[in-house]
C-alpha cells in the first residue's frame, strides 16, 4: 500500500437517509488531513443521486489540495447509477482496490496528468 | 405508519403503500417494492430501477416539496400488466411539476453544476411515458417501466 491512501468502504444503501453518515465518515478523514481517498463501493448494494452527492461535494475541495476520490468496486447495478450521471467523466473508476492503488502511482490527481 | 394493500389475479396485480413524510420511510418503501417485485418475477434491474426512481421523488418530495414531517404525505401505486409496470405517485407537498425542471449540463465542469434537478434526471432516464397533474392538493406523477 502506498503511503497516504485511505480507503473508505460504504455497504449497503446509500440513500438520502444514510448519505449524512457515509458524508460525515468522509469529512473526518479530511479534517485528519487525509486527502487521497478510494472508496470501496464492493459491499454497496444501492445508491440513488444523494449518495451520488457526497461523492461530488468533497471533489473540488480535494483536487485543489492534491487529493482525489477514486472510486473502485461497484457492482454492474451500482455502476450503470453511476453512468447516468457521467461519474466515469469526472472520477477514475477502478475495479478494485489494487487497481486504485495503482492509478494513484500514476495519476494522483484525474485530469492533472 | 405504513398501510398497504396486496391483490392478485391472474391477469392484473397492484400494490399501494403509503409513506410519511420522513426519509427514514425510504427502508420501508424499498421492502415494499421488493416485495411487489417479488411476486412479479421482476427482480434484478426493474426492482433496482423501480426503487431508484420512487426513492428520486419521495427524497425530492420530502427535501424540497413540503412533504417534511407530513403524516402519510406520499401515496404510491405499482400496477403490472402488459409487459410494464405503471407507476402512480402522489403527494401532498407544494404544486410541482417536475417534468419542468431543465436537464443538468453534464458536460459543465464541476463548479458550474447545478446542484439540483438529479433526481428528476434520474427519473427521466429510468422511466417513460411521465405526465403530471394536480389533483386538489395532491401532486400526481404517472410513469411506466417496460419489463
Amino acid at each position: 500500500m502506498q503511503d497516504g491512501l485511505t480507503i473508505l468502504s460504504p455497504a449497503g444503501f446509500l440513500d438520502a437517509h444514510t448519505a449524512p453518515e457515509f458524508e460525515t465518515a468522509v469529512e473526518q478523514e479530511i479534517e485528519a488531513g487525509h486527502r487521497k481517498l478510494i472508496v470501496d463501493c464492493q459491499g454497496l448494494t444501492y445508491i440513488s443521486s444523494a449518495g451520488l452527492g457526497v461523492f461530488m461535494s468533497f471533489l473540488e475541495e480535494l483536487r485543489e489540495s492534491g487529493g482525489d476520490i477514486k472510486i473502485c468496486g461497484p457492482s454492474p447495478k451500482v455502476l450503470q447509477v453511476f453512468e447516468i450521471l457521467g461519474f466515469p467523466a469526472i472520477f477514475d473508476m477502478l475495479p478494485d482496490v489494487a487497481a486504485a492503488v495503482k492509478r494513484y502511482a500514476e495519476c494522483p490527481v484525474k485530469g492533472g496528468e | 405508519m405504513l398501510r398497504v394493500r396486496l391483490c392478485h389475479n391472474r391477469h392484473l396485480s397492484q400494490l399501494s403503500f403509503t409513506l410519511n413524510g420522513d426519509l427514514a420511510e425510504l427502508a420501508h418503501m424499498m421492502t415494499e417494492v421488493e416485495r411487489f417485485c417479488a411476486a412479479q418475477g421482476l427482480m434484478g434491474d426493474p426492482q433496482f430501477q423501480l426503487t431508484l426512481a420512487i426513492d428520486e421523488l419521495f427524497t425530492n418530495a420530502v427535501r424540497h416539496g413540503g412533504c417534511k414531517g407530513v403524516a402519510a404525505a406520499v401515496e404510491i401505486r405499482l400496477d403490472a400488466a402488459d409487459g410494464a409496470v405503471r407507476v402512480e405517485f402522489r403527494d401532498r407537498g407544494t404544486p410541482f411539476d417536475p417534468l419542468t425542471v431543465p436537464p443538468p449540463d453534464l458536460k459543465a465542469p464541476l463548479e458550474e453544476r447545478a446542484k439540483g434537478g438529479l433526481g428528476v434526471h434520474f427519473v427521466r432516464q429510468i422511466m417513460q411515458n411521465l405526465q403530471y397533474d394536480r389533483c386538489g392538493e395532491w401532486n400526481r406523477l404517472t410513469m411506466e417501466l417496460p419489463t
